[in-house]
């Protein structure tokens, strides 16, 4: 995948945390495609089994629900839940991390059957994580050495 | 060689599931029963579901989709395009039938492309595209299976695209100092390389295409009308005032991008055209008979054409 591709079709979205919460963001400005709240945590909301990708270290968590008046490509079955880690990329420090979205399935739940491989790459101008940053490409996951560069870069 | 533009179809199932996700839409057709979609990428690429027939259409150049130029797009860059917007859409796209495909290559001339283009007109059967809008700077060849262009490729980038995308193009190897043509094979009917049956998306990468298709890029570049500079005669008994008309004749037809033989029909048509009052038919055929002698003696001229471009192609054929 190259430079002239992703930066034509990466999607960015910034996210503030409302004052008074740990984990309560809203959207501020960029594109739509996220609920307009994500609940983002250096901690897990839930805990998940050390084994798979969760191996790698992980730097976050992002849990959210579309409200019912929302449109979202990502929003297809009840209750319209979206989840991912957040992964770190060792090789870029300038991001949080990494995501694969998994969004509820027909059954409503997110399971394995879940993972959109619509990857979000996160960043934050400060270290307490008041605005996040994130970079939405759909189908992106298998391309995010490709891509973590380029984004990694814009952040410079 | 340089895929370009492809339009595919493919059948799904009910079973089947589709990412309508990933693409906008843009439009319904009613009476056709027609969803119009569109893939963002660094150029669009259309996507139509016939939704009596459960098909998609999908239509665009994935060179433009995946770099935003077509000045250079291989196979490798070809094949990663297609698998994400195979990915997008939730299909296997390689599966797809082709309706139609383009296939090109681009080389450097010495001279302004202007000059080649208008040195090369329509083989046998083909029919010629030449919109005065274009100034000369593109052609068409065209017969009922494939559309042939050439262009200017140098013009292309400068009227196509913005100031980044030409530095970007330059990186890989454009000069705009120098001159480049295209020359492109447009299959409207793809089933004529696959014995009647449309090919299947993958089959156009495979190794076998791949050399079929700069086969095709050499063979029906020969099949042009190459045009020829008119040499004046060395012996004064061929340099007769008709001899001379006929010389001069040709000379400014060939600048205009017309042939000896364009020219002959001419003449003959209005010798045709003069009542036969005037000229009987015996009158008529002796004319066209002095005329074929002189034009023979220019069509006979057996030198090659200063804007033949076949050693070029064989180069830019090789390179791969």
């Amino acid at each position: 995948m190259n430079r002239q591709f992703i930066e034509a079709t990466i999607q960015i979205a910034t996210y503030q945390r409302k004052e008074g919460t740990s984990s309560s963001y809203y959207w501020q400005s960029g594109t739509k495609i996220l609920p307009n709240r994500l609940g983002i945590s250096k901690d897990q909301f839930s805990s998940i089994l050390k084994k798979g990708r969760n191996l790698q270290k992980i730097t976050g968590q992002i849990k959210s629900t579309f409200k019912k008046t929302e449109i979202s490509p990502l929003k297809q079955y009840k209750p319209y839940a979206v989840h991912t880690q957040i992964w770190g990329i060792p090789e870029y420090p300038l991001l949080i991390g990494y995501g694969s979205l998994g969004i509820s399935n027909k059954d409503g739940i997110i399971d394995r059957t879940s993972d959109t491989e619509d990857l979000i790459l996160i960043n934050s101008p400060s270290s307490d994580w008041k605005e996040i940053k994130i970079y939405y490409f759909p189908k992106g996951m298998k391309s995010l050495y490709d891509i973590a560069p380029i984004v990694s870069s814009m952040i410079l | 060689m340089i895929y370009d533009f492809i339009e595919t179809s493919y059948h799904f199932k009910d079973k089947d599931m589709i990412n309508w996700a990933n693409m906008e839409h843009t439009g319904t057709d009613i009476q056709y029963q027609r969803e119009y979609y569109s893939l963002k990428g660094c150029r669009g690429i259309k996507i139509v579901h016939f939704t009596a027939t459960n098909t998609l259409s999908i239509k665009g150049s994935p060179a433009y989709y995946w770099q935003g130029h077509n000045f250079n797009f291989s196979v490798h860059p070809f094949v990663e395009s297609i698998n994400h917007i195979g990915d997008l859409l939730g299909i296997n796209l390689w599966t797809s039938l082709v309706d139609s495909l383009e296939i090109g290559l681009i080389m450097q001339v010495p001279e302004k492309p202007v000059q080649y283009i208008k040195g090369h007109s329509e083989g046998t059967g083909m029919t010629l595209y030449d919109n005065p809008k274009d100034k000369g700077h593109f052609r068409a060849y065209q017969d009922a299976n494939i559309r042939r262009k050439l262009y200017d490729a140098k013009r292309n980038i400068i009227m196509k695209q913005g100031l980044k995308m030409q530095g970007i193009i330059q990186e890989q190897g454009w000069n705009p100092v120098n001159n480049y043509l295209k020359w492109e094979l447009h299959y409207n009917r793809p089933q004529i390389l696959n014995n009647g049956r449309s090919p299947l998306l993958a089959d156009i990468v495979s190794l076998d295409y791949q050399n079929r298709f700069k086969e095709s890029l050499y063979t029906e570049y020969q099949s042009l009308y190459k045009m020829k500079e008119i040499e004046l005669p060395t012996n004064k008994k061929l340099l007769s005032t008709p001899d001379i008309i006929a010389l001069g004749l040709n000379q400014i037809a060939i600048n205009q991008g017309h042939t000896p033989q364009d020219t002959k029909k001419k003449l003959y048509s209005l010798i045709n055209d003069i009542p036969d009052s005037i000229l009987s038919k015996p009158d008529k055929d002796a004319r066209k008979r002095q005329i074929n002698a002189i034009f023979k003696r220019i069509e006979d001229q057996p030198q090659q054409s200063k804007w033949d471009l076949t050693e070029m192609i064989e180069e830019e054929l090789i390179k791969e």
